[in-house]
């Protein structure tokens, strides 16, 4: 898969379980959040999650930063194995990666200042030379992601949503990372305010060489800003590709069922719906095989025993789906 | 009209320019009577505590057997008690005495309990447990049957009573902060210090506290009421201020003899006490709805 690509992040077989009390007194459940996940991220790519709400997207992102402990897995982060690093081991490594939140409301300490706030990486790291060098990086900052200086004073309870998100962003962006992880940065926002944020984003992206995981569940939003795109059901990947080949040739039925809901601004196109039935099954008893093949279209009776395994079906154009078995001979890496 | 209109929106934006958390704290205190008059009368107090003793027009212990027990007049406001000493310049002293005893007890329990709290709320575990079951224990508990039993144990005098005051008034902080810790701790803001590489002494004190100082100064008020009336029944009881001490516990219990003949002896040190408490309860309250950010005006 590597392809000789400069590859910033791998992550192998991560699984994420959440312990639950059982169904009788005294055994343990799991809730498996994120079941055995593994992928590849180049450096200064835009990988995109997307997938249905509960489907493991974001605790995948918090995984990677350690935000959640995996319960397996390993992460290798520019060369360097952190899956079994601690608190403290991470903290250097936290310069490399870093997140960008959700709710930009609840992500930014309401009784801190907007100085304070992006002050707060440098003085944590002790990036900042003086008080002086502290305050000119600061309103770099600011500038950098849109605000200006006056704002610096300011609370965040003064601002729109859009200028929080910027403010999470700058926060992101003051340890200068390689990587960054969005998780669902622009989902509580506007559609304008979204285009605004996802604009700044890659022009930063341009300028500071970063590399973006970029968690959503809009696949529009996902197709406008990613170079690949994962697609994940239930805690795993079903289809792993390049944007164009995945969004031009769904393979797995999953994500044909996924794409075909994209409603068209053109109220005279037809358009071929596949309709799922069901609803996504619980993560606390997923079921055998292929854990799609409850609500899958194209069942076959292998699905209900055996997981499918990853099939290769172009030259990065990945999909876990029995239908692909034949297909491709060799096709599986 | 139009004029007026635009003077004052000019000067609403000038006033919403500089809107930190505590003008806006101030902004919405102001608007609670109550509680401004409670806190005006506490500010007196203090002053009473600094200044009493010097301003008082009698000696505390002047003793003066030509006029015992005589109710209030222009020389003596609040009357005299049994030895003819003057029982206002007593209780303007003795003002300092119940604000020493409430304030340094709540303060050494606030802050023995914020810690306590910081620490179990955010770890957990074992260390948790232990400290939620000592304070069960000492919930369970009435306050004053607690400190009886702990000036009992150490010997009355008002150093104990602080110590007994301190103990009990420990737990419902601890209480309050680890509430606050748990919910604190999980909120993304938090999470997102962590991702930056927060140290835990950072996560606790600049993110955590502040989000439980708010609780912890109104529990404080309040508690700073409660704790004056124990010390003042300890001493009332006996256990805390001895005589001649000027506590106003004790001169309600030596009023308590004259209570038919001369009111005035009960009276006036249960006034004072009945005041100070119920202002510290009002400014709590007017704290509470000034610190709480989800009564919006």
């Amino acid at each position: 898969m590597a392809n000789g690509a400069d590859i910033l992040l791998s992550v192998e077989d991560m699984k994420i379980y959440y312990p639950v009390a059982g169904k009788r007194m005294g055994t343990v459940d799991y809730v498996k959040a994120v079941d055995g996940v593994s992928f590849e991220v180049r450096r200064g790519e835009v990988f995109g999650i997307v997938g249905e709400s509960g489907c493991g997207k974001s605790t995948l992102g918090r995984g990677i930063c350690k935000l959640e402990r995996p319960t397996g897995g390993k992460v290798v982060l520019d060369g360097e194995d952190i899956s079994s690093y601690n608190d403290k081991q991470m903290r250097p490594v936290r310069k490399k990666v870093q997140m960008v939140f959700q709710d930009p409301y609840a992500s930014l300490n309401p009784r801190m200042s907007v100085f304070d706030i992006i002050a707060e990486p440098l003085a944590i790291h002790k990036l900042a030379k003086d008080k002086g060098d502290m305050e000119a990086r600061v309103l770099d900052l600011l500038r950098k992601v849109g605000l200006d200086d006056y704002h610096a004073n300011r609370y965040p309870h003064e601002f729109s949503g859009g200028q929080r998100q910027r403010i999470g962003i700058a926060r992101a962006l003051a340890v200068q990372p390689s990587l960054i992880i969005a998780d669902e940065p622009v989902s509580a926002l506007d559609v304008s305010i979204q285009a605004q944020v996802l604009n700044l984003m890659n022009q930063l992206k341009k300028e500071f060489h970063l590399t973006y995981i970029f968690v959503a569940h809009d696949l529009s939003v996902v197709e406008h800003i990613s170079d690949r795109v994962g697609v994940m059901y239930l805690g795993n990947f079903v289809e792993v590709g390049n944007k164009e080949s995945l969004y031009t040739n769904p393979l797995h039925p999953y994500t044909q069922a996924l794409l075909s809901a994209v409603p068209i601004p053109d109220p005279t196109a037809k358009k071929d719906r596949v309709i799922l039935e069901g609803n996504i099954p619980s993560p606390l008893n997923p079921p055998a095989g292929c854990k799609f093949h409850t609500r899958c279209p194209k069942c076959m009776d292998c699905c209900k025993v055996e997981a499918p395994q990853r099939y290769q079906v172009s030259e990065d154009h990945y999909v876990y789906c029995h239908l692909y078995d034949d297909k491709i001979k060799g096709g599986n890496s | 009209m139009i004029g007026k209109k635009k003077a004052a929106s000019a000067e609403l934006n000038e006033k919403t320019d500089i809107k930190t958390p505590i003008s806006e704290m101030i902004r919405k205190f102001k608007k609670q009577k109550n509680a401004v008059v409670a806190l005006v009368f506490i500010l007196f107090l203090v002053f009473l505590a600094f200044f009493g003793e010097a301003m008082a027009p009698f000696k505390i212990n002047e003793y003066d057997y030509s006029s015992i027990l005589q109710g209030p007049s222009s020389a003596h406001w609040f009357g005299t008690d049994e030895f003819g000493r003057d029982l206002f310049s007593r209780i303007i002293s003795g003002t300092k005495i119940s604000l020493a005893v409430g304030l340094s007890a709540v303060s050494v329990g606030a802050i023995c309990g914020t810690i306590l709290g910081l620490l179990g709320g955010y770890y957990r575990g074992i260390i948790d447990s232990i400290i939620m079951r000592i304070c069960d224990t000492l919930f369970a508990f009435p306050g004053i049957i607690l400190a009886i039993a702990i000036v009992a144990i150490l010997g009355s005098g008002i150093g104990n009573v602080v110590i007994a005051v301190s103990v009990f008034s420990t737990p419902t902080f601890a209480r309050l902060v680890r509430g606050r810790t748990l919910a604190l701790k999980n909120s993304v803001f938090v999470q997102a210090a962590k991702n930056l590489g927060a140290s835990d002494a950072r996560i606790l004190f600049r993110h955590i506290l502040p989000g439980a100082v708010p609780e912890i100064i109104v529990q404080f008020t309040m508690s700073v009421g409660s704790s004056i009336l124990t010390a003042s029944s300890l001493s009332f009881l006996g256990m805390g201020a001895q005589p001649p001490t000027p506590e106003w516990g004790l001169l309600l219990a030596n009023g308590r003899n004259y209570m038919m003949t001369s009111l005035h002896c009960t009276l006036f040190p249960g006034l004072a006490i009945f005041l100070t408490v119920l202002s510290f309860n009002i400014l709590g309250d007017g704290l509470r709805d000034a610190l709480d950010p989800k009564l919006t005006d």
